[in-house]
């Protein structure tokens, strides 16, 4: 007993050593897409209810400094104007703001109806990953739903693809971005008959993927479209991932060519999702 | 007391960088805040109840890494409150150099477990250069905002055992 409480401190780091290789051991050998354990469900569910208010503060504050903004322009302009101005200017941002929004809720609705056999999901990203290397956003499903996210379910955009699911638990998913280094999206170009896959770069700052074909394949110019193929069963054929860019500057490597790709989604901007539960009329 | 206020500050510290990350437009390297917490409660703490929180926020910066191995940081933390325990005799950590010199010393620590992490338990990881290179930026940005940090827990500490003073208290 005397030793277990001198050793005490060598004791407890020993045990929480322990601990940390076991969760490492498991969470590395989780596929991603498949459901974590119940306690790290739990904490998800905890960390992001506290990460979607505090984005909702953030949002808030970034409101009120749009007005704050909006009102000190409207100081180098006559008195009368400025009155009137001032009475009118958070109701402008207020409604440009609004606008904004109904123009990103049309085209999600407008891509939903373009593309009537998606089953989907509408989720708002609330959070990005701690870890810069990581690719991966945090999304809040607007409405809980009854039906469970299929794991690695497709992640699109009124732009093309955003991703796909990792993990989800309740009402929140992470999605793994196109440009983490382990996105693998099958791809084609359509009319140039060139399959291939794109892959994340997973480069720090920028968000970039290459489109990897056969080096006997044909050669692809700059702005050629590439959208899925749909051969892994996960994103529908023909949804759009980017363009083909800098084609001079391609890699290849043995049997492959590397063609850097020009995502379609502009990630920064990304506020609204849809996730796809499934296709209707298409078998399980 | 001082674990828990600790635990809540830089947690919620954690939470908030995920958050302003949303906003922040592209991909940044943030803060490693539950390092600093570790190394703080390392030099200045009793020994098994600041294992047990240095392990619970490495547990936090693993769930909030979103995507990565569970268990990294929560391994490393507690390495880290070790070393950093057996550190606090032989460097200055009440001056901003020895603060910095610790967090970047202990940050690379933490980026080796990480990178040993990745190889020994994740068999479809293959990007190691950019794993470092994302890494040493990282330690970089700890290291810079470590006396910050230092600084905000101190004033937290002092606030809640009403001591002005943590550093004489325990530097030789």
């Amino acid at each position: 007993m005397d030793a277990l409480q001198r050793h005490k401190t060598a004791l407890t780091a020993v045990i929480l050593v322990t601990v940390s290789l076991v969760l490492m051991f498991l969470s590395g050998r989780v596929v991603p897409g498949r459901r974590g354990g119940a306690v790290a469900d739990a904490m998800n569910r905890t960390i992001g209810f506290v990460q979607s208010g505090v984005s909702r503060v953030l949002g808030t504050i970034s409101k009120g400094f749009d007005s704050y903004t909006g009102l000190l322009s409207v100081q180098e302009e006559n008195q009368k104007l400025r009155k009137q101005l001032k009475n009118m200017r958070p109701f402008l941002t207020s409604y440009m703001r609004l606008q904004r929004e109904n123009e990103r809720l049309r085209r999600l609705i407008g891509y939903r109806s373009k593309h009537p056999r998606l089953i989907t999901l509408a989720a708002h990203v609330v959070a990005r990953s701690l870890n810069a290397y990581f690719h991966v956003v945090r999304l809040q499903i607007a409405v809980t739903p009854d039906a469970k996210i299929p794991p690695r379910a497709a992640v699109l955009s009124p732009d093309g693809v955003v991703g796909r699911i990792l993990h989800s638990f309740g009402q929140y998913a992470d999605c793994l971005l196109v440009s983490d280094r382990r996105s693998r999206i099958p791809a084609y170009a359509p009319g140039k008959q060139v399959q291939g896959v794109v892959i994340g770069k997973g480069a720090y700052i920028k968000y970039q993927a290459v489109f990897r074909t056969l080096t006997s394949s044909k050669r692809l110019s700059d702005g050629t479209l590439i959208v899925t193929s749909g051969r892994d069963g996960t994103f529908p054929e023909g949804m759009e991932i980017g363009r083909i860019t800098d084609s001079k500057h391609c890699q290849q490597s043995g049997l492959y060519m590397d063609y850097p790709v020009a995502l379609s989604n502009d990630i920064d901007a990304l506020q609204d999702v849809m996730i796809v539960l499934g296709v209707r009329g298409q078998a399980k | 007391m001082t674990y828990p206020v600790i635990f809540i500050t830089a947690f919620l510290l954690q939470v908030l960088e995920t958050a302003v990350a949303r906003y922040a437009g592209v991909q940044f390297v943030t803060p490693d805040v539950g390092l600093v917490a570790a190394i703080y409660m390392g030099v200045g703490v009793g020994p098994v109840g600041g294992l047990i929180t240095a392990f619970l926020l490495g547990l936090s910066a693993d769930l909030m890494s979103m995507g990565g191995l569970i268990g990294v940081n929560a391994g490393a933390y507690v390495v880290v409150f070790l070393l950093a325990m057996q550190a606090r005799s032989k460097v200055v950590v009440w001056a901003i150099p020895g603060q910095m010199f610790m967090t970047f010393a202990l940050s690379l620590v933490v980026l080796v477990v990480q990178v040993l992490a990745q190889a020994l338990f994740e068999h479809w990881f293959n990007a190691y250069a950019g794993l470092w290179r994302v890494g040493v930026a990282g330690v970089i940005v700890t290291t810079a905002s470590a006396p910050v940090l230092f600084i905000m827990f101190d004033m937290l500490q002092a606030a809640v055992s009403g001591a002005t003073r943590r550093r004489g208290h325990f530097i030789q």
